[in-house]
């Protein structure tokens, strides 16, 4: 299994499995981040995503697969690849009774570094201010900040961020996506996890999706947008259009919204419509994409009653045209 | 999922930029470093400071219990008794380090329990754990930084000890003066800090498994501080059920038991004519009485015990806090 792995990429995992008892924490995980980029690992609660972050960080042990992080087996190698990535796991971990720059001073003590870096850290994640005090009079937020800044410590090639932007005001948010994107642009790989969906899809390069412990899909941000975003077909004759499309895609959702009318789209493609609309008689104004927030895609996919999973590979053969409409779905990058 | 052939599609990223200045440039996690982040977060600690001055009050007390004693009974500064001659010098030093061993004992399994528990009770363990920083480097650096603490306090509690006894003939015109202390004093008094050290070194295991044992700084120090306190009473307590039951497994019993036997240590350790005066207060015998071989080698029995009980416990558990 290990023999898989691809030395190229920041991350990668090879089916990861963590299993407490019965309960399938982390199901057979393959995933792939490579170096230099911002990656968004989404997934609802209890999904896994907390639990895949320890093992990546070896907090936790596998029940079995494997994690190799900048071209090395943690396994082998945890303590020349570790001290390289820096961390943070849920909420920040420091000791209440110092400050924040005291926590930041231990850390450098461990890391061989002067104490310079603590104060550096500290101006980076704009926590200078308050440095001296104790982190137990901290606001959510800046303990966030702190968690950050013990992170960057070191200057880790790797980045594992857990709700970094848990507790930060607006202001905060936007300096905090500063900061990964400078992170990243000078060649750190950023892993977030995050339930601000707004955030990742302005910050990520690429997003992962996890439900139950498994990966239900990983894709470019832009592509996952695009895709299965449902048709809207503004027309004259709404009923028409709807009726027309219902004969020739039963059981797929259509309905009606005003002038137009909206068609779920997985496995769907525009000409497919228009060839049932012609097929049917039906007079059209417009044909187009739906554009769906990262949100909604997210809830569409996690969604356990949802009718279609997205990561179904792409099928080699087109359908014949026709009144029918097809099935199938368009492939994506799947993790 | 298809995670696998993804894998093999990736391209390279971007080369990495070298900008960080010597400041942020590190990374390295040694031993070393690790036990110098020790000792800084036990040096920034509160705790630390107040469980050191409770301590070296407890020794200016049995300093002012001592100052009592002979304002009371002058005789003890004569000729031939405790306090009198070079022999009474020694006896003054050691008299107060024996009130400090007593209260160092809480202070010290407390500083353990405390030091080891507050990293889960914090999570600050993830931050030491996802540097790459083997388990067991992390339990041995606290023991030892814990050790160090340990040896910082009784070398002020014996500077401390020793600056009174040099002021005790200024409250009492008949006392010695510390210029008696002779090479055999001083042998005396290293000769005690031994035993109050092994004392000291075998309950910050105590701390240090029952803070792992509970996964908290609470049931560190509590347990720890509980521990002693029952099983100093149980020394004295098991002896009687033994009067009662004409059963002497209870007595047998007490030799093996952990606190009585570092007490015994410490008995042995310490001067003779001293030790003969002890109390239960100060840390009596257990009875049966043991040899000072018996007493170390069930003391360092407990103590190996406890950390293989710690290390064992610390390096399987997978962390969830």
């Amino acid at each position: 299994m290990l023999a898989t792995f691809n030395s190229t990429l920041a991350i990668e995992t090879s089916g990861l499995t963590k299993r407490y008892g019965a309960r399938l924490a982390v199901d057979n995980l393959d995933l792939a981040v490579r170096q230099g980029e911002i990656f968004g690992f989404l997934g609802p609660n209890g999904s896994g995503k907390t639990t895949t972050i320890r093992l990546l960080l070896g907090l936790l042990r596998a029940t079995s697969g494997g994690v190799r992080l900048n071209g090395r087996e943690l396994a082998e190698a945890r303590r020349t690849v570790l001290p390289q990535v820096g961390s943070m796991v849920e909420q920040p971990g420091f000791h209440p009774y110092l400050s924040g720059r005291d926590n930041l001073r231990s850390l450098c003590r461990l890391l061989s570094l002067p104490d310079r870096a603590a104060d550096l850290a500290l101006e980076k994640t704009g926590l200078a201010p308050r440095g001296r005090d104790r982190y137990a009079t901290y606001s959510l937020g800046m303990k966030q900040r702190l968690g950050v800044a013990g992170a960057l410590l070191g200057s880790p090639r790797l980045l594992i961020l857990d709700e970094p932007t848990n507790g930060l005001d607006p202001h905060g948010i936007i300096e905090m996506r500063n900061l990964l994107r400078e992170q990243a642009a000078s060649g750190v790989t950023v892993f977030l996890s995050s339930h601000i969906l707004s955030e990742v899809s302005v910050v990520c390069d690429r997003v992962a999706i996890v439900r139950s412990g498994r990966l239900l899909l990983v894709d470019r941000v832009p592509d996952l947008l695009a895709r299965d975003a449902p048709f809207v077909i503004d027309t004259p004759n709404p009923e028409a259009t709807q009726a027309a499309l219902t004969t020739a895609a039963p059981g797929r959702r259509i309905r009606v919204e005003g002038d137009s009318v909206v068609v779920e789209s997985p496995g769907l493609r525009g000409r497919d419509i228009v060839s049932a609309l012609v097929a049917g008689g039906v007079a059209v104004d417009g044909l187009r994409r739906a554009e769906l927030t990262l949100e909604e895609i997210f809830l569409r996919i996690t969604d356990d009653d949802a009718p279609q999973p997205l990561a179904t590979p792409p099928s080699p053969t087109s359908p014949s045209g026709g009144a029918r409409l097809s099935t199938e779905r368009p492939g994506g990058e799947t993790g | 999922m298809t995670g696998g052939s993804e894998s093999r599609t990736l391209a390279t990223g971007p080369p990495r930029a070298q900008h960080s200045s010597a400041a942020e440039k590190g990374g390295r996690t040694t031993f070393r470093g690790l036990l110098a982040s020790e000792l800084f977060k036990l040096r920034r600690r509160p705790l630390t400071w107040g469980l050191i001055a409770l301590t070296l009050f407890f020794v200016l007390a049995a300093y002012l219990t001592l100052i009592y004693t002979i304002t009371n009974h002058p005789t003890a500064v004569l000729p031939g008794h405790l306090f009198a001659g070079p022999a009474g010098v020694r006896n003054v030093i050691v008299q107060q380090l024996t009130l400090g061993r007593r209260v160092g004992e809480f202070s010290v399994v407390a500083a353990a329990g405390a030091a080891v528990g507050v990293e889960f009770s914090s999570g600050s363990l993830r931050i030491l754990l996802s540097r790459g920083v083997p388990r067991w480097q992390v339990l041995g650096a606290k023991y030892l930084a814990l050790s160090v603490f340990a040896l910082v306090l009784l070398a002020l509690a014996t500077v401390e000890a020793v600056v009174l006894a040099g002021l005790l003939p200024l409250l009492v015109h008949a006392a010695p003066g510390i210029g008696l202390l002779n090479v055999r004093g001083i042998a005396a008094v290293a000769r005690s800090d031994g035993g109050v050290l092994e004392n000291w070194l075998g309950v910050i295991a105590l701390g240090t498994a029952l803070a792992v044992i509970g996964r908290s700084a609470e049931v560190g120090i509590g347990g720890g501080l509980a521990y002693l306190v029952a099983e100093d009473l149980g020394g004295h307590v098991l002896p009687a059920i033994t009067l009662e039951t004409h059963n002497t497994l209870w007595s047998q019993l007490v030799s093996y038991l952990f606190t009585p036997n570092l007490n015994a240590a410490f008995y042995h350790a310490i001067p003779l004519d001293l030790a003969r005066e002890l109390d239960f207060l100060d840390g009596a015998m257990p009875s049966p009485m043991v040899s000072l071989p018996h007493a170390l080698v069930v003391g360092a029995a407990f103590i190996l015990g406890l950390l293989v009980v710690a290390a064992v416990l610390f390096s399987r558990q997978d962390w969830v806090g």
